[in-house]
Order: C-alpha cells, then structure tokens, then sequence
C-alpha cells in the first residue's frame, strides 16, 4: 500500500477512533438516553451492528473450518489471519450488543442464570463458546500445535458450532410470532447463508489486499475463492428472491405489505442499490473475472462484506416498523412510542467505535502476531 | 359481605324498574321548584326532538334520559357504579383468602362501556408513577364505518397476561415468568434489558424504561417524577442518570399485584368513569367476572395465536 493512501486511513481511524470514544463515553455516562430506539422498536442499530459483526465472524471461522475438515492445503496459509479477524469479528459484535442492554453489567447472566428455552440463551452460550474455541484454535495455530490429524478434527468440531450459532442467530428472529416479517422458517437458513456470504467475501477481501504472498503466487486459488464467493452471492439472492416472491405472489396478505415497504417504501433504495446493486450485482461482475485478478476480487469481497451491513439493516428494522395494532402509534403520545426510527448519533458512534476498533486490532495484530507463516509448511500441512 | 351483596341485589332491579317507568309524561305532571325546572328542559329537548328531526326511538330515549336526571338516586343499574365496584372488591377480598394457586385473575373490558375517556391510563401511570416511554395500558381508538355511518372503538390494552405467553420463554435470565393465579411478572433486579420480550410480545405490551424523565433538559425534575413506587410490593425508586432498576428493564402491567395484595382493586377499574372494565377471580363461578364470560359479545385479541389472554373484550 502507497504511504499516501496509509496515511489518508490513519486520519480516518483517528476521526472514527474520536467519534467512538465520544460515543462510547455518552453511553456509559447517560445510559440509553441519547438512543432512538424504544418501547415499539426495541431493537435498533446495535443489533443490526450485532448480527452484521457476528455473521462476519461465524462466516470466516467457518472458512477456516471447512478448509481444515476437508485438508484443502492450498488455502492454509490463509487460516491463521482468517481466525485472527473472526475473533475480533466475534468480539467487537458482542461488545456491541452488551452497549444495547438496558443493564450491560448484567450481560454474563444469561451464562449462570440461564433459561434455555430462549434462544437468546443459547445464542449467549454459543457465543462465548464460539469466541473461546476461535481464540483456542487461533493459539494452538500460532503455537504450532495443530497437527495435521488434529485440525481435522478442529474443523470438524468448529464446523459444527458455527452452523449452530448461525443458526441460532436467524432462528432468534424467525422464532417471534409476533413480527411476521421475520417469523418465517427460511430465516435460520437465510442466515447461515448470509454469514457464510459475509464471513467468505471478507477472507477474499483479506486474501487480495492482506496476503499478497499466497495470492500473487497462486492465482488459481483466487479465482476459486471468487467463485466460491459469487456461488454464495447467487444462492442468497435466491432464497431472497424466493422470500419475497411468494408472498408478492398473489399479493395478499401481511408479509406482502411488510415486503413491499422493502422494495418500494421510503427506505426503497436499501435493498435495491445497497442489498442488490453494491452487495450482489457489482460484486458479481468483478469475481466474473477469469483469471482474477487480486484488485477485482478483493474489491468484490469488500463491497459483498460492506453491503451485507444493509442486509442485516433490512432484516432487523422493517420487522418493527408496523404497528401490531392499527392506530397503536395514536393511543398514547410519546417519541419513544413510535413506529419510526433512525440511529441517533451516538448509535452510530458507538458502533464505530467499536468496528474501528476491530480495524486497528487487526492491522495492529498483524504486525505483533506472526499471522503469515511459511507457505510450504502451512500447505504441507507440517510445522 | 354477603348481606351486602343481597340487598344491593333487591336494590338493583327496583331501581332499574323505577327509571324504566318514568315517561316524559309523569315527569310532566309533577310540581314543585325542581319539577318546574325539569317540565323546562323536557320542554326544550321535546322541541329539540322536533326540530331536529329525530326519529322514534331516538326521541324516546332523550326523553327518559332526561326523566331520569329528576332523581339520581333512581339511575339505571348500569350507571351506579359504585355497585360493581363494591362487589368485585368484596369477591378481590374473597379470593385472596384463598391459596394463590386457587385464583385465577381475569380481566373484562366492555367496549360498549368504554368512553374513550383514557382515565385508566392516566391512572395507571400515577400509581406505578410511569416515565415517559413506559405506557401499560394505552387506549386504542378506531374509527368505524364510512361517512355518514361511522363510529369509534376504543379498545384499552393492557398486557393480556396470557396462558400461553410467549413472552416468557424468550427471557434468556427467567426475568419474567407466569405466576399460578395467571399474571405474568417481571423481576426487575434480574432482567438485564435485552426487550427481547418486547419483541415476543403480540400485543405490544411491554415497553422498556431508558432512564427517561418528563423534566429532563428543563431547570428541575419536579419531585413527584422521582417519588417511589411500589409496583411487585417493592419500593422502586427512579433517579435521573442512574440505572438502577427499573430504568434499564422490560415493564409491563402486573394487574396491579401490590394493590390487590391490599385488597385493592386494580387502579384501572376503580378509575373507569365507564365502568367498562372489571376484574376478578374466574375460579370463583359466583364472581361477576364469571358472570360476564358467559355472554355472547365474549372475544380475545388475536386469539388465532394461541397466547391465550386472560384479558377479555365484550364487543
Ligand atoms: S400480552 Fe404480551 S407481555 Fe402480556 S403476557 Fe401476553 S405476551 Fe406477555
Ligand atoms: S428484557 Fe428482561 S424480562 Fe424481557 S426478555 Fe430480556 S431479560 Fe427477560
């Protein structure tokens, strides 16, 4: 990277890193004063930054996983960075979503109180979980003890984990009966193929711009992995397009309503130029491109990792924009008992902050941790 | 009690007898300072009846309305409403004696009752001493019909303290759960704020509580914003910039538990200027509340959802 373009990021961190302190700063000194969200949409930007950051950790673990379950050599090299940004992924998420309870001291209940009839709770569970075994598997890596048998079975294992957390993440939502926009069995499904999407565009994105050595030594294993990437793009547009079809189908009905306010409401331009053209459409006529080349895919894999915030944007708020009850929004005034919303700052702020903060943990990291290793021991698989 | 319960019983249908004899022409006939003034304003509504073109029934009904305002003592049964009170207190009195188990607490709203007139969620909000943000129990108003036949429902909605609530399996700490006699609670030194339960509920019933106070960004917070209260028969005391609970938590109605435990009705019911609200033990097949379930306006919100609400309408 030119030391202009360092530099021009340098600043941007520092503005971000400023506006995240203050953010963070406002939260912990005021509580949940300064946030929009409240009695009729409880869940705001925190937890779509939750399911966004958590989706972009499950999916890169789950590269990892898959690579090592089934020995795919070629793509060892990439394993100790991918895990290295999926922990952070999956920690900077659930420092997000303890900012959005009401009592964020309390946030380690659900591990010794808990009631596992929630999903919640198991999502809570698994989490912890998840993040440890992430973290474990990244140390044994560095501390080369992963053997080639043991990684088999540490894929294996982490395969398994990860498909469930993903799971249990789409099934939080789909499971409430009250919202029939997010009450739907396609949602586990949608996403653990949105995580999958997300977590594999980012090990792209990180593959071209992070890991030249690998990738410019060994373009094929580029255009696979951009071929994996756009396999996901048209398998999640598909099961969006078979969401949204049958119910605009015989365009009755209350998800069509719910569905139609996605597509053609005030907020329209999300799913069309943010979900569809940034997140699919672009993206999938630069990983088109064979051979790849390392600018296209990474681009493609940053515009697919970036886009997808919007997917989770799309998913978390329209389920709570309608009224449960017609004329519910009239029964009682009071701005925390409406039916709109958009992040207030210190939303935004606070989610910077800690996405920022993930940035420069991992090109910190990337300097203090051995996170490339020799390539033909990582391939052999021998260390 | 009993005996109370029974003359006000023989009490009931002579006074409903009474108003129902009355007609704009004995009104007519009667002398006296105050019939005078009556014979005056029954005089007038009988001009109004003409000149506005009422029909019949309408007319007739002016009319004993009207004869009725001669004696209030000789109201109809359905507007003393100090009589419904005073029963459903004595059966409040009658099932707390009983095990908790045994008391299954409902609610019935008669929406043909209900005036809109919001009383129930004012008071609401002064015993539980509610922030803003946190509604239990606000009064849906819809307008039914096309011009020039329209009319208005009101539907006041406090948490239906379902038999099936699915806000309850959805808390990750066991915060909220059903209690035996059916209302379902909160505790509030364990939820931890996640409005996970907001999002389960059907109904919209639960808010949650940011810390919000009426006086924020003006000189003071008046006194009565921070004065405890006593919901769960604790005291919870609210104070600007703190989270102690219950800022931070889910809240809901809770049937008023602190009150009923004072042999207190609901303070919604006792506030209704309708009457259009009761409450009471279904257990106990001689309590009004039971009396009123068997009616044929019987219906639920959204009962194809299974929840199964202890709250009942009589449309
Ligand atoms: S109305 Fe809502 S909050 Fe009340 S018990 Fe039913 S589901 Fe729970
Ligand atoms: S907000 Fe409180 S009561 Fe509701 S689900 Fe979360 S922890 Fe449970």
């Amino acid at each position: 990277m030119k030391k202009s373009t360092k530099r021009i990021g340098l600043v941007i961190w520092l503005i971000a890193m400023a506006w995240g302190v203050f953010g963070v700063s406002q939260r912990l000194l005021h509580g949940e004063l300064q946030v929009n969200y409240g009695g009729y949409i409880p869940w705001g930007l925190w937890v779509v930054g939750k399911a966004y950051l958590i989706g972009l950790g499950i999916g890169s673990s789950l590269f990892v996983w898959i690579v090592y379950a089934f020995d795919l050599k070629k793509y060892f090299p990439l394993a100790r960075q991918t895990l290295f940004a999926s922990a952070i992924a999956l920690l900077m998420g659930t420092m997000v979503i303890a900012f959005d309870l009401g009592h964020m001291w309390r946030a380690l209940e659900p591990l010794y109180r808990p009631h596992f009839t929630s999903l919640l709770a198991w999502a809570t569970w698994l989490n912890v979980l998840y993040l440890l075994y992430v973290v474990l598997v990244f140390c044994l890596d560095i501390a080369s003890k992963t053997g080639f048998g043991t990684r088999r079975a540490f894929g294996w294992i982490g395969i398994f984990l990860g498909i469930a957390f993903s799971g249990c993440g789409g099934a939080e939502f789909a499971a409430l009966i009250a919202h029939p926009y997010w009450n739907s069995t396609l949602g586990p499904i949608l996403s653990i193929a949105g995580d999958f999407l997300s977590g594999f565009a980012m090990v792209l994105l990180l593959a071209a711009f992070f890991q030249e050595d690998l990738l410019g030594s060994d373009s094929q294993s580029l255009s696979q992995l951009s071929r994996v990437v756009l396999g996901l793009i048209v398998l999640v547009v598909v099961l969006e397009w078979s969401e949204y079809s049958i119910s605009a189908w015989y365009g009755v009905g209350q998800e069509t309503t719910l569905h139609n306010d996605v597509l053609f409401g005030s907020s329209w331009y999300l799913f069309w130029i943010g979900q569809l053209l940034i997140g699919a459409i672009i993206p999938a006529i630069l990983l088109l491109r064979q051979p790849a080349s390392r600018t296209a895919a990474g681009i493609g894999g940053l515009l697919v990792a970036v886009a997808y915030f919007v997917a989770r944007y799309n998913l978390v708020l329209p389920g709570q924009t309608t009224p449960t009850f017609a004329g519910l929004q009239n029964a009682y005034t009071d701005s925390r008992l409406t039916f709109a919303y958009s992040p207030s700052s210190v939303e935004w702020a606070v989610l910077v902050f800690w996405v920022a903060l993930g940035i420069g943990l991992f090109i910190g990291g990337r300097r203090l941790a051995p996170l490339s290793e020799d390539l033909h021991l990582a391939r052999t698989g021998g260390r | 009690m009993e005996k109370d319960r029974g003359s006000r019983d023989t009490e009931g249908p002579e006074v409903e007898r009474a108003g129902k004899d009355r007609t704009c022409e004995s009104v007519r006939h009667q002398t006296g300072r105050r019939e005078l003034l009556q014979t005056i304003f029954m005089g007038a509504a009988a001009v109004a009846c003409a000149t506005f073109g009422l029909d019949g029934e309408a007319r007739a009904s002016t009319c004993s309305a009207e004869a009725n305002l001669a004696g209030p003592l000789l109201a109809p049964k359905g507007l003393v409403e100090g009589n419904q009170l005073d029963r459903m207190r004595h059966e409040l009195l009658l099932a707390m004696k009983k095990p908790v188990s045994k008391r299954k607490w409902v609610m019935v709203i008669d929406q043909q009752k209900c005036i809109g007139c919001r009383a129930c969620n004012i008071s609401c909000n002064t015993e539980n001493n509610l922030p803003p943000g946190v509604v239990y129990r606000p009064v849906l108003s819809q307008e039914v019909g096309k011009y020039p036949n329209v009319g208005r429902v009101f539907t006041p909605k406090p948490c239906m303290h379902c038999d099936n609530p699915p806000c309850v399996p959805v808390c990750p700490v066991k915060a909220t759960w059903k209690r035996e006699d059916g209302v379902v609670v909160i505790d509030y030194n364990i939820c931890i704020g996640c409005r996970n339960c907001l999002e389960a509920c059907p109904y919209s019933a639960r808010t949650a509580d940011f810390g919000d106070f009426y006086g924020m960004g003006t000189p003071e917070i008046m006194p009565y914003e921070t004065r405890p209260n006593y919901e769960y028969s604790k005291e919870w005391k609210r104070k600007p910039n703190s989270d102690d609970s219950p800022v931070g938590n889910a809240r809901k109605c809770h049937f008023c538990l602190h009150r009923l435990r004072e042999g207190m009705l609901p303070a919604c019911v006792t506030t209704c200027l309708g009457g259009a609200t009761y409450f009471g033990d279904f257990n106990d097949k001689n309590s009004l509340v039971h009396e009123l379930l068997g009616s044929s306006r019987v219906r639920q919100l959204k009962p194809e959802l299974g929840t199964k609400p202890s709250v009942f309408y009589l449309a």
